[in-house]
């Protein structure tokens, strides 16, 4: 359980906002759509491996 | 390891909804990543945190012939955690649909987990009638 990961992804969240609301700003909305989707990815696969482990240590505890 | 305890996942569940509702602010849509996170991590430490003592009553349970059901009672209590936390997940992001499948593929699972139960019930039935 370490705030590591969601100080990460809040981090990540607030980059995306910034460079997606230039983007708008600027008048290239389909590049800030595509900004914001690369950040979803890259926040979901940071999630991945904690999913994967809370499933495993489930798994584990409990004898699957 | 940190240890982990009622203040210190209070703390945390705390600083993790302060989290959320900055980043939905900005971006709706990473702020979802944020509360699942902090479901799967908050679990996770629940699920370590009962470790010790599942192996205690595990202990006990080898003592009194019961181990195979006891292990059996375990395993449902596992589904029944992991479909109860995804389906909570799904209902946090506003998927309710989602989430009712997963606790009915939980509810089957742990009906075929019950079959050898019944089967032993009905065998032992069997028998007190074929003895009488």
């Amino acid at each position: 359980m370490d705030i590591g990961l969601i100080i990460k992804i809040v981090g990540v969240g607030i980059l995306v906002a910034v460079c997606a609301l230039i983007l708008n700003k600027s008048g290239r909305d389909d590049q800030a759509m595509l900004v914001g989707l690369a950040g979803l990815v890259v926040v979901l696969l940071m999630l991945v491996g904690e999913i994967g482990n809370l499933f495993d240590t489930i798994s584990d505890v409990f004898g699957f | 390891m940190m240890n982990i305890n009622s203040y210190s996942v209070g703390a945390f569940a705390i600083i993790c909804v302060i989290c959320a509702t900055l980043v939905k602010g900005f971006k709706s849509e990473i702020h979802i990543a944020v509360k699942i996170a902090a479901c799967v991590l908050i679990s996770s430490a629940a699920v370590l945190m009962l470790s010790p003592l599942l192996d205690y009553i595990n202990t006990l349970a080898e003592k009194t012939l019961v181990a195979d059901l006891f292990s059996l009672l375990l395993k449902a209590l596992g589904i029944t955690l992991l479909c109860k936390i995804c389906g909570d997940i799904c209902r946090d992001c506003g998927e309710n649909a989602i989430a009712s499948g997963v606790e009915t593929v939980g509810k089957i699972e742990l009906l075929i987990l019950c079959i050898p139960l019944l089967e032993k019930i009905l065998t032992s039935a069997y028998e007190i009638f074929e003895l009488s």
